[in-house]
């Protein structure tokens, strides 16, 4: 069942760590400096800090979304850049994989509506709120059937996730609400609120993953 | 010491990968005897992740030993 590797010259490192990285990185780099280069243009006119802060955590969410759906949809270049063993666990984890990549994409559109939405942006409030309402809800779902997809460690560490993103938004939200109620900072605006949730979920994420070892390269 | 434990989890220790090569079976095909991901083989094959019950008897049952003899516990009961 093992996949022919066409690449099994070039070092493990290389093949696991060097180019994934370099892929994520240049795709990061890349849809930050687009995004960037979008809330300049003229179509948006800029934003505050606040906004553009969320709009560059929504296309974070898309891009890693996208990234795994296309690599779970094509395992034989899914594999070059997803830390897998080979196409075959692709193939194996494809449900999974799309469902979650779908979920991801959603919510970080949903964001970037939120993030574009008027008075401060020029997307109208009400189309903003249709995007934002519909990828959270649709993401949701999907994530569910994903949960549904699950064998034991998954669920494990998306329940391990759950927990950590709990802390954490405690942690970090408490203390800003303690520091602006004491005026020591301004008070966060719903907005700032939203992204931190996405960014602490997905730090959450990352903890719980490489706790369980899934962060070593395979 | 409790801080470090909490960062990087510390479970039971395990023998599935010496049975499963005994068997001749890769982890994919460990997985798909058990009905789990190959990341669930290799995360408990790894110490990172302490199967469920079901799963350790599903395991114990298809290699034939007990489950004491797959997962190795070092806790001791105070005297």
């Amino acid at each position: 069942m093992m996949s022919d590797k066409t690449s099994s010259a070039t070092p493990r490192w290389v093949r696991k760590l060097l180019i994934p990285a370099l892929i994520g990185g240049v795709a990061g780099v890349a849809a930050s400096a687009a995004t960037l280069r979008f809330i300049g243009s003229s179509a948006v006119g800029g934003l505050d800090s606040s906004a553009t802060i969320a709009a560059l955590v929504g296309v974070l969410y898309a891009v890693i979304g996208t990234i795994i759906a296309l690599g779970a949809v094509n395992p034989k270049i899914g594999e070059r850049f997803l830390n897998v063993e080979d196409a075959d666990e692709l193939r194996e984890q494809k449900k999974v994989l799309s469902l979650s990549g779908g979920a991801m994409t959603l919510w970080g559109a949903a964001l970037f509506a939120l993030a574009l939405a008027a008075p401060g942006g020029p997307m109208p409030q009400a189309a903003a709120l249709f995007v934002a309402a519909g990828g959270l809800v649709i993401g949701t779902l999907l994530s569910v059937l994903v949960y549904r997809a699950c064998d034991e460690l998954m669920l494990a560490v998306n329940l391990e996730a759950g927990a950590w993103s709990y802390g954490l938004v405690f942690v970090v939200v408490g203390l800003w609400s303690i520091l602006s109620h004491l005026g020591y900072a301004a008070a966060p605006a719903p907005l700032d609120l939203l992204t931190l949730f996405y960014m602490l979920c997905l730090l959450a994420s990352f903890i719980a993953v490489g706790r369980r070892g899934m962060l070593a390269p395979r | 010491m409790h801080f470090i434990n909490l960062l990087v989890r510390i479970g039971v220790e395990n023998r599935l990968k010496h049975y499963r090569e005994a068997q001749g079976w890769s982890q994919g095909e460990l997985a798909r005897r058990l009905g789990v991901s190959r990341q669930t083989i290799n995360a408990v094959e790894t110490d990172k992740y302490d199967p469920s019950l079901p799963l350790a008897l599903r395991m114990a049952r298809l290699f034939d030993v007990a489950v004491p003899e797959l997962f190795i516990d070092h806790w001791e009961p105070e005297a």
